[in-house]
């Protein structure tokens, strides 16, 4: 069996959540073969911001789903956000 | 690309969030820009997160150190007068304070109705879809 059978092999039978993180790894490889040292460091912390940022995104709109509040309109949002930035205001510069 | 510091208002953080396509893209391009958060944008993101989400929003500001900018400096009273007299209401004139106190002349709003009707403001708004144009981002 070659390396590359092997590793084909070894994959297939890795679980979904750890398959992922082989692929991440897999990408983090293709990108250091790519990338001069000196620009590593800038891509990998893009791409953590990225998973970072999708993370956020993922646990905000779970919430707001059990909340009942994922599918209120943009103008809904809108009007919920200019109130509390109201109550915010008027807490913080009572002039 | 852009290399002028911009603010992101609350809603465009809040929308992106939310996937909404062209906030969503702004905050993707994060990298790419130079956005200050000021004090009183910080208080009301952290009235919509938990302190889960909010650790998460400071993890991202942390990974962009050089893009991004958190300011604590509340607004000053005097200023937040001038722009009442102008006709802003109190929390849009603490926003439109803090962009002349830092000196930003670009706030990225998806407020149809910010500012509208106030002239003279030593800043532009640009929607989230305007943004990623004049800042060559996107599609």
């Amino acid at each position: 069996m070659t390396y590359q059978e092997a590793l084909i092999q070894e994959l297939g039978s890795l679980p979904p959540a750890l398959l992922q993180e082989a692929l991440d790894f897999v990408l983090f490889l293709k990108i250091k073969a790519r990338t001069p040292e000196e620009q590593l460091s800038s891509k990998i912390r893009e791409f953590q911001f990225q998973e970072e940022l999708q993370a956020l995104s993922q646990t905000y709109q779970m919430r707001l789903s059990q909340e009942g509040k994922l599918e209120q309109s943009a103008e809904e949002v809108m009007a919920a956000l200019k109130q509390s930035r109201e109550e915010i205001a008027a807490n913080e510069y009572r002039l | 690309m852009n290399d002028e510091w911009i603010v992101f208002d609350t809603n465009i953080w809040i929308f992106g969030l939310r996937k909404q396509s062209d906030c969503y893209q702004l905050l993707q391009n994060l990298h790419k820009l130079y956005v200050k958060t000021p004090y009183q944008i910080f208080l009301e993101l952290q009235a919509n997160l938990i302190p889960e989400e909010l650790k998460r929003f400071f993890r991202l500001v942390h990974l962009n150190p050089n893009h991004t900018e958190l300011s604590w400096e509340k607004a000053k009273p005097e200023m937040i007068t001038k722009y009442r007299k102008l006709g802003c209401k109190l929390g849009d004139a603490a926003i439109a304070t803090h962009l002349e106190m830092m000196g930003i002349k670009t706030l990225v709003s998806e407020n149809r109705d910010f500012f509208e009707e106030v002239k003279g403001l030593p800043f532009r708004v640009l929607r989230a879809q305007e943004a990623l144009q004049k800042f060559g981002i996107g599609e």
